[in-house]
C-alpha cells in the first residue's frame, strides 16, 4: 500500500464518520432551523433582526463561541453578529483563521407572511418557509460543519480561529458589513465561506466563483414647460427625451457580453395639458467583466451630455442628467476564488460526486471582499424559490423552500473541504 | 329714430349704468364657482337666474351629466313674433365655472382687485366678465330698443362645466337651439396683450383636441438573474413616445404632447406595466381624423419582446375623449363680416383669430352659425399668482372695453337679424 492509498484511506474514514456524526444529529439541526424561520427578521424588522441574532449567538455559544454585536451604519437596520472562537498555536504556528459567512435578515414582511401563509411547511422533499433556504439553512449549515469539527476534529477545530460573520441588512446591499468582515478576518485569512444556497444537480455540487457587479443610476431630465394647446411650440418635452435616452440605455443590454440593463421605473409630467418640464428613471446594470462594468458606467455617464430634443421655437433644449447612485463591483472569476474552487472540487470528487463552479447574476456579500479576502460562495443547502411567498394552485407560483436531504452531503463536503484547506496551509 | 342716434343713445345709457353692472360682476367674482365646487356653481347659477328674470328670461336648470359638477342654466325670453314672420332666434353662450379651487384663490390672495385700468379677480375675464357683457347688452336694448329685444328669442345657454369640456352641455346646446337659430354667440373673453385700445379680436376657428391613455403590458422578471425573460413595458413605451411625438406636424398645425409617464415597480425588477397620457390638437377636421387614427393604430401595437423571444410587449390605446374642431367655415365667416361693418361704422378695427385652445363654440358651429370672443378685453386667463416683478400676474379684465364692445355687439346683432 502506497502513501497516497493510505491517505485516501485516512480521508474515506474521517468521511465516513463525519457523515455518521451529521446524520445522527440531523433531527437536532432540522430543530433549530425550525426555530429561527419562526422568527420574523425581515431586513426593516429590526427588533426581529436582532432577536433571531441573539438566538443564532445562543446556539453557537455551546460551541464556544463569543459574540459580538455591531450596529449597521443605516440605523433603522439590525445589529451585524460576529461569532469568534480564537484557535490555540499548534507546533508553535499561530492558528489560521477562516471566515463563515451567512446573513440574518429576509426579504419577508411580517405581513406578507401572515397574507400568504407562509410559514414552516414539510411536504414531500421539500420544508417550506420564510428565509429557509435565503439563508438560515445556510447558518444552520455552518451550525452543522462547526459541530462535526468539535465532535470528530477536535484538534483542527482547536488550533483554527473561526470567524462567524452574519450581515443584519445584506438584502439592502449595505456596504458596511463587507469592511466590516475585512477588518474582523484580516489579511492572513485562509478563506472566507458564504453560505448562501448553492444547488445540488445529479451527482454535482455548486458553488459560486463569481457574481455580476452592479450599478445604480438615475436619470433625470429637465425640459421646459407650456401649455400644449396654445404654445405647445415653446415647450421641450422631457417624455419625449426620456424616450430617448431609455432607448439608448436598453440598447446597451449586450447578451453576448454578459451586460445588461434594465429601466426599473420612470416617472414624468405633472398634467395632460402641458408640455412636461420633468423626467426621472431609475436605472441597474450588471455585468461580470471589470472592464465591461466600468465601460457601461462610462457609456451612461456619457448621456449627460446629451440633447436631442428641443423647443419646436429652438430655444430651449432638454437637458439629460445621469447619476451614478451605487456601485458594487463584480466579483470576477479570479487566481484566489479558483484556488479555493479547486480544493472543493478536489474534495467532491474523493466524495465520488463533483462539484460545479457557477457564476450568479445576483449579488451577495462576497462582491464586497472577494478581492482582499479569498472568496467562495454558495456552500449553504439547495433549495429554490428564493424571496418568493406566494403560492398558486396551479403552481406557477411557489414559496421559497429547502431539500433537507442535501444538508448531510453539502455539510461533509464543506467539513472535508475545510480540513484540506488548513493541511494544505499546514504544509 | 336714426341708426346714429339709437348709437349714441346705447352709449350712453351703457356708460351710466357701467358702474352699477361693475357691482354685478363684483358679486359674480365673489362667488366661488371653480368646476368642482358645484355648490358654488349653483350659488351662481341662482345670481343670474335672478339678475335675468328682471328682464324676463325663465330659467330652466339642467343637471351636468357628471354629477361631480353643477347644473347648466338655460336662461330663455320667447320673441313676439313680427308681421306674420316667425320670431328670430339668438343663442347666447358663456358658462358658470371658473378654474380656481377656493384654496388657490385663498393661497394667492385673489379677488375682485380694482388697479388702475384693470380689474383683477377669479374668473372677470374668463368669464363672467362674458356674461356681465350680456346682461349689459340685453338690458340696454329693453331700455333703448324694446321693439326689437321683444321680436327676438333669446336663448342662454351657460355651461356647469365649461373648463372640463363635458360633451352633454354640446348636446343641450344643439337641442335647444336647432337649425333655425341665426346665431351662436359665445362670450369668450378678447386678448388684450393682442390688441390695441380701438381692435377687436373675433374668434372663427379653434383647435380640436383629442385626448388618449396608452398602457403597455410587459412582462416581468428578475433583473439580475432572468433578465432575458422580461419584456421591458417601458422600453415599448419609449419606442410609442417616440412615434406618437413625431406625429405633431407644425405645417399641418397637429400637436401631439405626452403629457404624463408613470412605470415600473421597483429598479431590480423589469417593468411589466407602463402608461402615458396624451394630448392632440389640430384645426382641420381632416387632419385631426387622420392623426387621431394614427394614434388609435397603435393599438395592440408591438416592437418589444423579452430577449429569449417568448414575450412581446402589448400596447394598448384608449380614447378618452375626442373634441372636434371648430374648423374655418363661411358661416363663421359671415357673421365676422357683419361685425367688421359695424366696426367700421363705430369707428373700431374688427379681426379674425383662431386659438388653440377650445370653447362651447366647438359644439354648435357646424349646426349654427358660430363667433366667439365676444366678451371685454382682458389677460392672463387661468392665472392666479402674482410676483413682485410681474412675470407672473393675475387674471384681469379691461373695464373700458366694455362699452364700445356692446356697443359693437348690440350693432352687429341688429344687422344681423335685419333691423
Amino acid at each position: 500500500m502506497d502513501t497516497g492509498q493510505l491517505l485516501n484511506m485516512e480521508f474515506a474514514e474521517k468521511a465516513r464518520r463525519t457523515e455518521g456524526y451529521l446524520q445522527q444529529n440531523m433531527p437536532h439541526y432540522l430543530a433549530l432551523l425550525h426555530e429561527m424561520v419562526s422568527i420574523n427578521s425581515f431586513t426593516a424588522n429590526m427588533g426581529g433582526v436582532n432577536k433571531h441574532g441573539s438566538q443564532v449567538a445562543a446556539i453557537f455559544a455551546e460551541l464556544g463561541f463569543v459574540a459580538e454585536e455591531v450596529q449597521s451604519v443605516e440605523p433603522l437596520y439590525g445589529r451585524h453578529l460576529i461569532l469568534t472562537r480564537r484557535g490555540q498555536e499548534s507546533d508553535g504556528r499561530p492558528a489560521p483563521t477562516i471566515g463563515l459567512v451567512s446573513h440574518l435578515d429576509t426579504v419577508f414582511p411580517p405581513d406578507e407572511e401572515e397574507r400568504n401563509d407562509f410559514h414552516w411547511r414539510e411536504q414531500g422533499e421539500r420544508i417550506y418557509g420564510p428565509g429557509i433556504v435565503d439563508i438560515k439553512g445556510g447558518t444552520i449549515m455552518i451550525y452543522m460543519i462547526m459541530a462535526a469539527f468539535h465532535a470528530i476534529h477536535p484538534r483542527e477545530f482547536e488550533t483554527t480561529t473561526w470567524v462567524i460573520l452574519l450581515d443584519s441588512s445584506e438584502e439592502t446591499g449595505g456596504w458596511d458589513f463587507g469592511r466590516l468582515c475585512v477588518d474582523r478576518l484580516g489579511e492572513g485569512a485562509l478563506g472566507c465561506l458564504i453560505f448562501e444556497p448553492g444547488s445540488w444537480s445529479g451527482e454535482d455540487a455548486h458553488v459560486v466563483v463569481s457574481r455580476k457587479g452592479m450599478a445604480i443610476y438615475r436619470v433625470e431630465v429637465e425640459g421646459k414647460a407650456a401649455h400644449a394647446g396654445s404654445s405647445h411650440a415653446q415647450g421641450a418635452n422631457a417624455v419625449l427625451q426620456m424616450a430617448d435616452v431609455i432607448d439608448r440605455i436598453c440598447g446597451m443590454t449586450d447578451y453576448d457580453r454578459n451586460l445588461t440593463f434594465n429601466v426599473g421605473t420612470v416617472a414624468g409630467g405633472t398634467v395632460i395639458n402641458r408640455v412636461p418640464h420633468f423626467a426621472s428613471a431609475s436605472v441597474e446594470m450588471r455585468a461580470f467583466d471589470e472592464a465591461i462594468f466600468d465601460e457601461g458606467v462610462a457609456n451612461v455617464l456619457a448621456l449627460n451630455d446629451l440633447s436631442t430634443v428641443r423647443s419646436h421655437d429652438g430655444a430651449f433644449a432638454c437637458r439629460v442628467t445621469t447619476k451614478v447612485m451605487t456601485t458594487v463591483t463584480p466579483w470576477p472569476r479570479n487566481p484566489q476564488t479558483g484556488r479555493l474552487f479547486e480544493i472543493w472540487r478536489e474534495t467532491a470528487q474523493l466524495l465520488g460526486y463533483g462539484a460545479v463552479g457557477e457564476a450568479r447574476a445576483g449579488l451577495s456579500d462576497g462582491n464586497y471582499f472577494w478581492n482582499e479576502l479569498p472568496t467562495i460562495d454558495g456552500l449553504g443547502p439547495a433549495g429554490g424559490n428564493a424571496h418568493c411567498s406566494e403560492r398558486a394552485d396551479d403552481g406557477s407560483k411557489d414559496q421559497e423552500y429547502v431539500l433537507p436531504a442535501t444538508f448531510v452531503p453539502k455539510a461533509l463536503l464543506n467539513t472535508m473541504a475545510i480540513l484540506n484547506l488548513l493541511e494544505q496551509d499546514h504544509e | 329714430m336714426e341708426r346714429s342716434e339709437l348709437i349714441s343713445d346705447i352709449q350712453a345709457y351703457l356708460t351710466e349704468h357701467l358702474p352699477q353692472n361693475l357691482d354685478l360682476l363684483r358679486q359674480m367674482v365673489s362667488i366661488n364657482s371653480f368646476t368642482s365646487n358645484p355648490i358654488g356653481v349653483n350659488a351662481l347659477g341662482l345670481l343670474t337666474a335672478e339678475t335675468f328674470s328682471t328682464l324676463g328670461f325663465e330659467a330652466e336648470f339642467v343637471q351636468a351629466a357628471d354629477f361631480a359638477y353643477g347644473k347648466h342654466l338655460v336662461l330663455t325670453r320667447p320673441g313676439r313674433p313680427v308681421n306674420g314672420h316667425g320670431s328670430p332666434k339668438i343663442g347666447l353662450i358663456s358658462h358658470l365655472d371658473t378654474v380656481y379651487p377656493t384654496a388657490e384663490e385663498l393661497d394667492n390672495d385673489f379677488q375682485w382687485r380694482v388697479s388702475g385700468k384693470r380689474i383683477y379677480g377669479p374668473g372677470v375675464y374668463d368669464i363672467k366678465g362674458g356674461t356681465v357683457m350680456i346682461y349689459m347688452m340685453l338690458s340696454a336694448l329693453q331700455a333703448k330698443a324694446l321693439a326689437f329685444f321683444d321680436s327676438v328669442t333669446w336663448v342662454l345657454l351657460l355651461n356647469a362645466a365649461e373648463e372640463a369640456l363635458v360633451p352633454d352641455f354640446g348636446r343641450l346646446c344643439l337641442e335647444r337651439l336647432g337649425d333655425d337659430t341665426l346665431a351662436s354667440l359665445v362670450f369668450e373673453g378678447g386678448e388684450a396683450a393682442h390688441t390695441g385700445p380701438d381692435e377687436f379680436p373675433l374668434v372663427v376657428a379653434r383647435k380640436g383636441m383629442a385626448r388618449y391613455h396608452i398602457r403597455v403590458e410587459g412582462k416581468a422578471a428578475h433583473a439580475g438573474t432572468a433578465h432575458d425573460h422580461g419584456a421591458n413595458a417601458i422600453m415599448q413605451l419609449a419606442d410609442v413616445i417616440k412615434r406618437l411625438s413625431a406625429l405633431t406636424d407644425y405645417e399641418q398645425n397637429v400637436t401631439v404632447n405626452v403629457g404624463t409617464v408613470a412605470g415600473g415597480t421597483v429598479i431590480n425588477r423589469v417593468p411589466h406595466q407602463a402608461s402615458a397620457s396624451v394630448e392632440m390638437r389640430a384645426y382641420s377636421p381632416q387632419v385631426f381624423a387622420l392623426t387621431s387614427n394614427q394614434v388609435v393604430a397603435l393599438n395592440e401595437f408591438s416592437s418589444v419582446h423579452s430577449a429569449n423571444g417568448g414575450y412581446p410587449c402589448r400596447v394598448h390605446v384608449d380614447v378618452l375623449g375626442e373634441w372636434a374642431p371648430w374648423a374655418n367655415n363661411g358661416k363663421s365667416n359671415d357673421l365676422l363680416q357683419i361685425w367688421q361693418e359695424s366696426g367700421r361704422q363705430l369707428g373700431c378695427q374688427v379681426q379674425p383669430e383662431e386659438r388653440g385652445g377650445l370653447s362651447d363654440g366647438n359644439w354648435t358651429w357646424q349646426s349654427v352659425p358660430t363667433i366667439d370672443g365676444l366678451g371685454p378685453d382682458g389677460g392672463n386667463a387661468h392665472c392666479s399668482e402674482r410676483s413682485a416683478d410681474g412675470s407672473k400676474d393675475q387674471e384681469y379684465i379691461l373695464p373700458d372695453s366694455y362699452v364700445s364692445k356692446a356697443v359693437l355687439n348690440i350693432l352687429s346683432i341688429m344687422s344681423l337679424v335685419g333691423w
